[in-house]
């Protein structure tokens, strides 16, 4: 379980730690769209230049953020095998037979691997130095314009950091059944498919069934303690701006704006 | 000449209970009967406790006290106003509940949050918020535990977290559902002393459902519950003073009960209730052989 990295929060007090999660929120989306602009190669210079400043400003390990881009070798690889059998443009680099690597397979892959890593960065920079909860407040302050069509923001922000309070829970519960299961003789590591999918039942119905049993408890203690859904809360968090997020959220925009212009300019 | 009836009147006959429950009756579904006919009072400050084995109605009967239910018949009355739907929230206002399970009552994300939660179904404001955190953590000891989160906690510190949101709310009557079943022993004495400084010293009203016999000998008034039911109420040295007649609806006998229980077998007859009356009868005894 540890050793997921991809969005982890890792507490440590760096400036971008400091400021305020909704700030850190759209300078991601501004970041990523900006990303996606189709443009020509020397334009992911700055944005990567903008990647390592903000790996940089979160006091990340780079071993750290290498790890969280593990899993995209792998998509490359597979993105690789199809682009050169598919994409026929471009100069023949390579021939092997009756088959032929074009330029463009190369320069194609590169460039979709390129933006997946600026993408997972500029990801991991928000999610290692924000707390889920400040994310979870972060979202319910950008949907908030929903609440005028009767979206349940309120509810759906409880929704999810309840869920968010009990994944470590949950996990927990599924390696004690786990442990329990095996004690009992079920094998979760070998076999067919078929046999694993059993096995996988049998931790996925208890997980399940106290899950439900959990739900109605908290629902009771949440009652109790004088919970109404819709009715009018006030709350404990409260989020600040600070001048550090004008600078981020603005400097966001220039880069997409650049991006944007490079792509109508040139 | 016309009869003025004096407002009060009816209270000074009937005695100003804090929690009056009549003729309550509560069954899950047609064939389960939960809670037959109950009718008990309960005293403003009184610590009482609620025994009675596995399905005896003791949960139920919580449930209903803190409103989670609907009584199918009776009534409860706290303060004077029977409880329902219109003043629910109100009532809701003066009574806690702290539930059997540590980790399904705790909602926040960090114990700040935690006992945040009730505060911000009240509408408090932040920094209002901030001071009634700080001081009722302090009151459960918990005060450097505030950014912990539930993983990092004990059950017995998760318990006390629930005790503090409770007490936040400034509740004239706490119930503890078998509170501390589920805490390792230290947790629990740890529960208790906190329980015991409740009623001592904040004068609340406790309500304690246990199965720990010890807890119920240290409480004012005690209620067995038997097939939903009240089996017997009163003070606990009388309540527990007949060996066989506990035994009989499956609860456990305490010290004082074993001891005249041993001493019986011998054709020695103790009539003590408490352990300072035991302690001199058996002294008498000693002197007089």
């Amino acid at each position: 379980m540890n050793r997921i990295a991809f969005g982890k929060y890792i507490p440590t007090d760096s400036p971008l730690h400091r400021l305020d999660p909704r700030a850190k929120l759209a300078a991601l989306v501004l970041l990523v769209v900006s990303v996606f602009v189709p443009v020509s190669w020397y334009c992911y210079i700055p944005l990567a230049l903008t990647a390592f400043l903000a790996v940089r400003l979160s006091y990340l390990k780079l071993r750290f953020v290498a790890r969280t881009l593990r899993p995209i070798l792998f998509l490359m690889l597979f993105l690789f095998v199809v682009n050169a059998l598919t994409l026929k443009r471009g100069e023949v680099i390579y021939e092997i037979g009756s088959f032929q690597l074009y330029s463009y397979a190369i320069s194609f892959t590169l460039r979709i691997g390129a933006r997946l890593f600026l993408m997972i960065v500029f990801t991991t920079c928000l999610t290692a130095t924000t707390k889920p909860l400040d994310l979870n407040l972060a979202i319910e302050y950008i949907l908030r314009p929903l609440g005028l069509l009767r979206f349940p923001v309120h509810e759906v922000a409880m929704m999810i950091s309840i869920a968010l309070r009990f994944i470590p829970t949950l996990s927990m519960e599924a390696g004690r059944i786990m442990n329990a299961q095996k004690s009992r003789g079920v094998d979760f590591e070998d076999g067919k498919l078929l046999e694993k999918a059993s096995a996988i039942l049998s931790l996925a119905i208890p997980l399940f069934t106290i899950a439900f049993e959990r739900a109605y408890e908290l629902a009771d203690a949440m009652e109790a303690r004088g919970y109404v859904p819709g009715e009018r809360r006030t709350r404990y968090r409260k989020l600040r701006y600070c001048s550090g997020d004008l600078v981020l959220v603005l400097f966001s925009l220039l880069m997409l704006a650049a991006m944007i212009l490079s792509r109508v300019l040139l | 000449m016309t009869v003025i009836v004096f407002p009060p009147f009816p209270y000074i006959i009937q005695g100003m209970s804090l929690i009056r429950v009549r003729d309550l009756s509560f069954r899950y579904d047609e064939n389960t009967r939960s809670l037959e006919k109950i009718s008990f009072d309960i005293e403003e400050g009184d610590y009482v406790t609620i025994v009675g084995r596995n399905g005896s109605g003791k949960s139920t009967l919580a449930r209903l006290l803190v409103g989670l239910e609907t009584p199918d018949e009776g009534t409860i009355e706290i303060d004077g106003k029977i409880l329902s739907d219109d003043n629910l929230p109100e009532i809701r206002k003066r009574i806690g509940i702290v539930f059997q399970n540590p980790d399904n009552q705790f909602i926040g994300a960090t114990v700040r949050d935690d006992i945040a939660f009730g505060l911000e179904n009240r509408c408090f404001e932040p920094d209002v918020m901030k001071r009634k955190i700080e001081k009722y953590s302090r009151k459960v000891g918990l005060s450097q535990l505030l950014d912990k989160e539930p993983e990092a906690l004990s059950g017995g510190q998760k318990q006390r977290v629930a005790i503090a949101g409770i007490l936040a709310m400034h509740p004239d009557i706490i119930v503890f559902d078998e509170a501390t079943s589920m805490l390792d022993p230290r947790g629990r004495e740890t529960i208790k002393d906190i329980i015991d400084s409740l009623h001592q010293d904040r004068k609340l009203t406790i309500i304690s459902i246990t199965h720990d016999i010890e807890e119920v000998m240290n409480s004012d008034d005690c209620i067995v519950l038997y097939d939903g039911r009240v089996f017997d109420h009163g003070r606990p040295e009388k309540v527990f003073a007949d060996a066989d007649r506990v035994r009989s609806i499956g609860l456990d006998v305490s010290f004082i009960g074993k001891v005249k229980e041993a001493f019986r077998k011998y054709g020695i007859v103790l009539k003590s209730d408490t352990e300072d009356e035991m302690v001199g009868e058996l002294w008498q005894y000693a002197l007089r052989r």
